[in-house]
């Protein structure tokens, strides 16, 4: 059986999962943080 | 304020005694599973308790080195599996995982013949916890370290 | 009037002070790290003598599975300090770390059964091991579906605290699946007497499990950020409408 799909699958899981949350968070904190900061300048 | 600290600390016995009926309840609980959750059962709980003929169990335990042999058809194999207590013959007809060979730990899904041997219709190769490079195991297997560690047999 | 809001805010905002200086260097560190530990995984780590190449799956895998369980720690920790101390942190920090701690779970679990098919011969067996995983990523799920699943904000944190909390039981359980039952997953190969993993193969792991933790915590302190903010705007919103009620 040839491996390399497999593994080639496993860390395009662990990279590409990883990097997507990564991406959610910081423009979820961006998108919070904008938003008290606008608010509390009012 | 002078009731707060009593407060906090009956919070913190009353969590700490949950946590510990919880662990009791865990503990119980995983003695109770004991049984039922054993994925296989190694040639010797088979030879201890004789399980119904027909009936499918799986059955898990080291190929014997040596015992492989390959019928003229080029599907069917017979092979030994083996614990440290008993040995069972077993008979397969597939495609049999790359990992599976002699010295290696395998899992059978089958059940027990009439004739005593045990006719399995899945095999998975079961692999132990040591991981390293080819050169190193061929030098260990020279220098008279056999890699074959028995599986893990929960017992 | 003042004095109960700066008791209120003066953790939070400590904190959030700490995570902003904290949250570059976390996650330049893990992402080096990652990125060298997974190129050595690739490229430089040996094949395995019975399994060949598919044991490079280990370098995701691995890490992924202490992250899972080590996040469940830490976010039951946090949901048994939130009710004893009822630290201000504490219930946010629970909510910050599930969905971490489920991508993780779920990266275990799929990276597994990958690995599964071309080693053992199947993508999935319910064996102690396996099954026992599979409940902690969805008591994960569980935990975030409490938290979004009550319109009072302080029951839902209540209710998941309590799940995440009884989910413990579940950590020694995969833990010890592998020595108190027979399975088809082998039993662990770094115990405290030493490792069964060639130090060929141990440092790119190590470097790899050292990135994705310090990846872990930069996203937790990200999520903190977010939640802190979305605390203080929802408090500010109060604020307000008694102001003009």
């Amino acid at each position: 059986m040839n491996h390399l799909p497999f593994i080639v699958a496993a860390y395009g899981l662990g990279i590409g999962a990883p990097g997507a949350m990564l991406i959610w968070c910081i423009v979820q904190m961006r998108r919070a943080e904008r938003r008290t900061e606008g608010e509390e300048r009012q | 304020m002078a009731a707060r600290p009593t407060a906090k600390r009956q919070r913190l016995i009353l969590a700490l005694a949950a946590a510990g009926v919880l662990a009791i309840a865990g503990v119980v609980a995983t003695i109770a599973l004991q049984d039922s959750a054993a994925y296989f059962k190694a040639p010797g709980d088979i030879a201890a308790s004789p399980p119904v003929i027909g009936q499918t169990i799986r059955l898990g335990g080291l190929v014997k080195d040596g015992s492989v042999q390959h019928a003229p058809d080029g599907l069917t194999i017979r092979f030994v599996v083996m614990d440290n207590r008993a040995e069972l013959p077993v008979r397969y007809k597939g495609i049999t995982p790359d990992l599976f060979r002699e010295g290696q730990g395998v899992i059978a899904t089958g059940a027990m013949t009439a004739a005593g041997d045990f006719e399995a219709q899945q095999l998975l190769a079961k692999h132990d916890e040591n991981y390293m490079p080819p050169e190193v195991a061929r030098a260990m297997e020279k220098g008279g370290h056999p890699l074959k560690s028995a599986p893990n047999t929960g017992a | 009037m003042a004095t109960p809001d700066l008791h209120a805010y003066a953790n939070p905002l400590r904190f959030r002070r700490l995570a902003v200086a904290f949250t570059p260097w976390l996650l330049l560190a893990g992402l080096g790290l990652l990125g060298a530990g997974l190129y050595a995984g690739l490229f430089l780590a040996p094949a395995d003598y019975l399994q060949g190449e598919s044991v490079r799956i280990m370098y995701v895998h691995v890490p992924s599975a202490w992250l899972a369980l080590g996040g469940y720690l830490g976010m039951a920790i946090a949901a048994l300090s939130a009710r004893i101390w009822r630290h201000p942190l504490a219930d946010l920090c629970v909510q910050a770390i599930a969905p971490i701690g489920a991508l993780f779970a779920g990266i275990c679990l799929v990276t597994g059964s990958i690995w599964g098919r071309p080693t053992w011969g199947t993508w999935w067996v319910w064996d102690g091991r396996l099954t026992s995983m599979l409940l902690l990523f969805l008591l994960y799920l569980g935990v975030i579906a409490i938290i979004h699943l009550h319109e009072d904000r302080a029951r839902g944190h209540r209710m998941a605290g309590l799940l995440a909390i009884i989910g413990t039981i579940n950590l020694p359980i995969i833990k010890f699946s592998v020595e108190w039952w027979n399975s088809l997953h082998q039993p662990a190969s770094i115990r405290l007497s030493g490792s069964a993993i060639h130090a060929d193969m141990l440092w790119p792991l190590m470097l790899a499990a050292l990135g994705f933790l310090l990846l872990f915590a930069a996203m937790v302190l990200m999520r903190m950020r977010t939640l802190i903010a979305g605390q203080r705007a929802e408090a500010r919103a109060r604020r307000l409408a008694a102001r003009l009620g």
